[in-house]
């Protein structure tokens, strides 16, 4: 379906206060679970603070306002959760855009029944290391980081809340530019809005206090007039002028991207001698496979390499290129086998670019092209 | 499915990690970006501590009959222990824990011990003594800024969180020595120079000029094996006399944490504890794990009895004649003391099994029947 455009807000007040952009998402899902469209509610809570979010599974409508407001300090995944252990339930998954990526490349792997999701997708301008984001509210904030309860990225910007009620923004170029701010495959990311789930919302456009929501499929058209049909949130059309804003922000978004993309992948990307350093640190854990939410053979490849001796690194060209050879076509660049890797190699620059090169020559987009990339073997699968 | 925060069991760095509780069993880990220690970033060995819990659990005390391990009764198992201690003298019987056991389990072994006169106690620490809070230990941080590392061991390997901040400074630049008995090592590979020694007592004792002229500014020395508690006091005169801090890196979880209540034995004392007693109790150790050695299983041998407490039951525990179960770090509150002295608290993720009690409670029936 042609997309269409709507606001929207939680009808009840104690939610709007509670959620982000008038809690909008939180009143959909109290929707879904009250009406038992779902059994569960996947999403990302607070655990301890505002740099330690994890996912979080719901069954009771009343625990869902404890799963309200935005956090860029979750670097989370949520694919391979809904694909290894909820798969049997009718959920309604909360995801970033590289989380309803995994998703749409597992779903083309047959692992969960698409028809039992209502993925619900949140704009995102990307995440933060937790540990990062304290030292940055240190060193450019100069405010300690356990004072700060809040954080949004607005207008290009960090901006932080203080216990008192201070805020404070600082340019994320800026601290970019120094090394610091979002991961760096958030910063090569190009889906801001994630087109491929069923509602994404976002701020960007929107009325102050609601949040503006692009509709994409059919059953997420159905969702959103069911629940303001039953009372748990109103609409109203945004102008000409918002959708306007709302394109002009995407655009700008993607304009910073392709700058730090060719940065990352093309002029500062590690020589030769720099990868053959990399993979002499490698200590064969698999991290970077396990964390994968495309990979998820049952008999994986590199297990059959049987390297007897751990004392040295295994050869690259059979560990990574059995990876590369199997997953690379439909690296989403979520940045996890990065983030998780204890040796400090830059894997995702090397997928990401690996699949920049092969949508040039074949046009296949993970997350996104609906047939599985050209190529693809699913013989152990 | 519920996520919750712990602390890695797999060795003394603690690192964070994230178990996933699903239909009150763990099924796999989560990376736990926000530990200040890892964020995030976990070993093999640490990903796969929970399938322990899952693939070795037992709730069904154990005895040794026509030397074969049978189910056995939690009545009949504590009342026949109960005998065996009972006919010995206090001073022919022994209690060995290990770095695995929390520091709340530690305690309670200490206090049996003391209440029932029992001396021969103490901690397996695989020639690490007490790490004396006098001595200038290095934080994580400072190995990442350090202006050079000398490392002993397969650090890189055996405890990554602690290899990833040596990586970290080598690419800063920060030159890296090793030393270890191998010809090579992941290790050796990403160090600029590397000494491969047969002892590492006679390679402290000619301790080679190229790696003391390079000490200068922070420089750290980090080693996760020594031979002989010696050693240790070596490596510190080492540092003290170049202006160095160390980072000792303890076996188990809680070899530190362990050190607080018991005391350490090395390989030699441990021989000696054992060759002196007739029963020991066993606590949390592993002889495929932590006690692999020829010497020691030989004297292990010679006692009359032996009686194990553990979290899990694995074939080379055929050794002993009585095991009974007890929680393993994921089903009970408890804390770990990590091999830099910080102490970390994490919280059960599932229950025990039915028929598998705390340290605490086999203890207090084992008590009640003592003379």
């Amino acid at each position: 379906m042609d997309s269409e455009f709507l606001e929207i807000k939680a009808k009840s007040d104690e939610i709007c206060k509670l959620g982000e952009c008038g809690g909008s998402v939180t009143g959909i899902l109290k929707y879904l679970l009250e009406t038992d469209l779902v059994d569960n509610v996947l999403t990302i809570a607070k655990y301890d603070n505002i740099y330690d979010g994890v996912p979080i599974v719901i069954e009771n409508s009343e625990d869902i306002a404890k799963t309200a407001g935005s956090l860029h300090c979750a670097p989370t995944m949520v694919g391979n959760l809904v694909s290894k252990f909820l798969n049997d339930f009718k959920l309604a998954v909360v995801t970033k855009p590289c989380d309803a990526m995994a998703l749409t490349e597992l779903e083309k792997r047959n692992r969960f029944d698409r028809e039992n999701l209502y993925i619900i997708g949140l704009n995102c301008g990307g995440t933060i290391m937790p540990l990062s984001a304290k030292k940055m509210f240190e060193l450019f904030y100069e405010v300690n980081p356990d004072d700060v309860i809040k954080e949004e990225i607005d207008k290009g910007q960090i901006i932080i809340e203080l216990k008192d009620g201070t805020e404070k923004g600082v340019k994320i170029d800026d601290m970019e530019e120094e090394g610091w701010g979002r991961r760096e495959n958030c910063q090569r990311c190009e889906t801001m809005i994630p087109r491929n789930t069923d509602i994404a919302c976002g701020n960007w456009g929107a009325s102050d206090g609601w949040t503006f929501v692009e509709i994409l499929t059919e059953k997420g058209k159905k969702l959103v007039q069911d629940a303001i049909k039953a009372g748990f949130i109103e609409s109203k059309t945004p102008s000409k002028k918002q959708i306007e804003i709302r394109e002009k922000l995407e655009k700008i978004m993607i304009k910073l991207m392709k700058k730090s993309e060719i940065k990352l992948l093309e002029t500062e990307y590690p020589s030769l001698e720099k990868w053959e350093k990399y993979w002499n640190r490698c200590i064969e854990c698999y991290g970077c496979r396990d964390v994968c939410p495309i990979c998820w053979c049952n008999d994986c490849e590199i297990n059959k390499l049987n390297s007897d001796s751990k004392l040295t690194p295994p050869d690259p060209l059979t560990f990574q290129g059995i990876r590369l050879g199997h997953m690379s076509f439909s690296c989403i660049n979520c940045g996890q086998c990065e983030d998780v890797c204890p040796m400090e190699i830059p894997l995702s620059r090397l997928y990401d670019r690996l699949q920049k090169k092969y949508r040039e020559k074949t046009g296949y987009i993970p997350g996104f092209s609906e047939e599985l990339p050209p190529l693809y073997s699913p013989e152990n699968e | 499915m519920l996520m919750k925060h712990s602390i890695c069991p797999s060795c003394s760095v603690g690192c964070g990690i994230n178990l996933i509780n699903h239909n009150e069993k763990i099924v796999g880990t989560y990376p736990y970006k926000g530990h200040h220690i890892n964020e995030g970033k976990n070993c093999l060995r640490g990903r796969d501590s929970y399938k322990l819990i899952e693939e070795n659990n037992f709730s069904i005390p154990l005895k040794k009959k026509q030397n074969k391990l049978i189910e056995s009764d939690w009545n009949t198992v504590i009342n026949s222990i109960s005998e065996i201690i009972n006919s010995y003298s206090k001073d022919k019987i022994g209690i060995l824990s290990s770095g695995k056991s929390t520091n709340e389990e530690n305690e309670v072994i200490k206090n049996f011990a003391e209440d029932n006169g029992i001396e021969k106690i103490g901690v397996y620490t695989h020639n690490f003594p007490k790490i004396d809070e006098e001595i200038m230990i290095s934080d994580y941080d400072e190995v990442n800024n350090a202006s050079f590392v000398f490392i002993i061991g397969n650090v890189l390997l055996e405890n990554p969180l602690i290899g990833r901040r040596i990586v970290i400074a080598s690419d800063k630049g920060t030159k890296i020595f090793s030393a270890d008995y191998t010809d090579k090592s992941i290790t050796s590979m990403n160090s600029d120079n590397y000494f491969k020694f047969s002892s590492i007592s006679e390679f402290l004792s000619k301790f080679p000029k190229e790696i003391e002229d390079k000490f200068h500014g922070n420089s750290v020395i980090i080693f996760n094996k020594l031979e002989a508690k010696e050693n240790y006091k070596e490596i510190i005169d080492i540092a003290n006399r170049n202006n160095a801090k160390i980072l000792p890196i303890l076996p188990e979880a809680n070899s530190y944490g362990s050190m607080n209540y018991l005391t350490s034995l090395d390989k030699n004392e441990l021989l000696s504890m054992i060759s002196s007693i007739k029963v020991l109790i066993i606590i949390k150790n592993d002889p495929e794990d932590n006690l692999l050695d020829d010497e020691i299983n030989l004297e292990l041998n010679n006692l009359d009895y032996m009686i194990s407490l553990n979290d899990s039951f694995k074939e080379s525990m055929e050794i002993f004649d009585y095991i009974i179960p007890i929680p393993s770090w994921a089903e009970k509150n408890g804390s770990f003391t990590n091999t830099i002295g910080e102490l970390q608290n994490f919280e059960k993720i599932i229950d025990m099994n039915k028929g598998v009690f705390p340290i605490e409670k086999v203890f207090d029936e084992i008590s009640k029947n003592l003379d």
